[in-house]
């Protein structure tokens, strides 16, 4: 079955797919304070990260723990087929309704 | 750092250790460049957006633990009302038919299904929602202090919810740590 993907799912999932091998909350966290200029909260941040897991879009590894992060590990995050596949639709649905529209200052294939 | 792991401990109530323990290290890592205020809102407010995740993404299962909870309670009354019935009669006949009901020791001995079943329910919410634990006793504590304030019910009232709401997370997190001890690598 499809996954519905809400709009701060979809952030993320992004943010994921750019960051590639370096994805942990930190990093995700900057990424779409970076690209969004809209800094998510940690609570919103982590549910999200466990609900994407929880249905089977992004897999986690835990890293080497760090002393900067008071000995605890990275969990780094990736996407799957199947979430690549999730935001690849979530992203053609948004371009079908940019189509047509004309947007100050946004250019579009 | 001490407030980390006091940090940690509060998260592993509402997720898995560690998850707990990776957020708490992202949290520390960012911490760095700010104050300890926002190291500790953020811990609250990603602990309650699990605990709502919890309870909004399973509100039927919790509810029935919780009124399956009650029931339990409510068996337990019922035993130690029956148990008071014998004792109140035992020491009436001992005492020559004057029963001081309002001698500590009664007192203790009346609150007693209460405090026992408190702690044995946090338990029993620990087994049958493992990882959900928190969750489990906040739908409970929310039913059984809306069933002990309602005056009909002949409830203890106030004190009967003030007690649930501390000791069903106390035996949560005793039964928690007995299973997790239990499935702790040698």
């Amino acid at each position: 079955m499809a996954h519905s993907l809400g709009e701060f799912e979809q952030v993320v999932l992004l943010a994921i797919l750019r960051l590639g091998e370096n994805a942990y909350g930190v990093t995700i966290a900057a990424e779409i304070s970076a690209c969004t200029h809209r800094e998510p909260a940690p609570g919103a941040l982590y549910t999200t990260l466990d609900r994407l897991e929880d249905k089977g879009l992004v897999v986690s590894r835990l890293g080497d723990p760090t002393p900067q992060r008071g000995g605890r590990a990275k969990r780094y995050f990736t996407l799957n087929a199947k979430g690549l596949a999730a935001i690849t639709r979530a992203q053609q649905s948004y371009r079908r309704l940019l189509e047509g529209c004309e947007l100050p200052g946004l250019s579009h294939a | 750092m001490r407030s980390a792991h006091i940090a940690e401990s509060i998260l592993a109530l509402v997720t898995t250790r560690d998850r707990a323990a990776s957020t708490v290290g992202d949290l520390t890592e960012q911490g760095a460049t700010r104050d300890a205020v926002w190291f500790w809102l953020s811990v609250f407010q990603t602990a309650s957006s699990f605990l709502w995740r919890s309870v909004a993404e399973h509100p039927a299962r919790l509810t029935g633990l919780a009124l399956l909870g009650i029931a339990v309670h409510a068996g337990i009354g019922l035993l130690f009302a029956g148990l008071d019935g014998v004792a109140g009669f035992i020491a009436a006949y001992r005492s020559g038919n004057h029963l001081e009901a309002d001698s500590l020791g009664w007192k203790i001995w009346f609150a007693a299904p209460v405090l026992v079943s408190s702690l044995l329910i946090g338990r029993m919410l620990a087994r049958w929602a493992p990882g959900r634990e928190l969750a489990a006793c906040v739908v409970y504590a929310v039913l059984v202090s809306i069933y002990s304030l309602v005056p009909a019910l002949g409830n203890n009232g106030a004190l009967t919810a003030v007690f649930c709401v501390l000791l069903v997370p106390a035996g949560a997190a005793w039964g928690r740590n007995r299973r997790l001890g239990a499935t702790r690598p040698m």
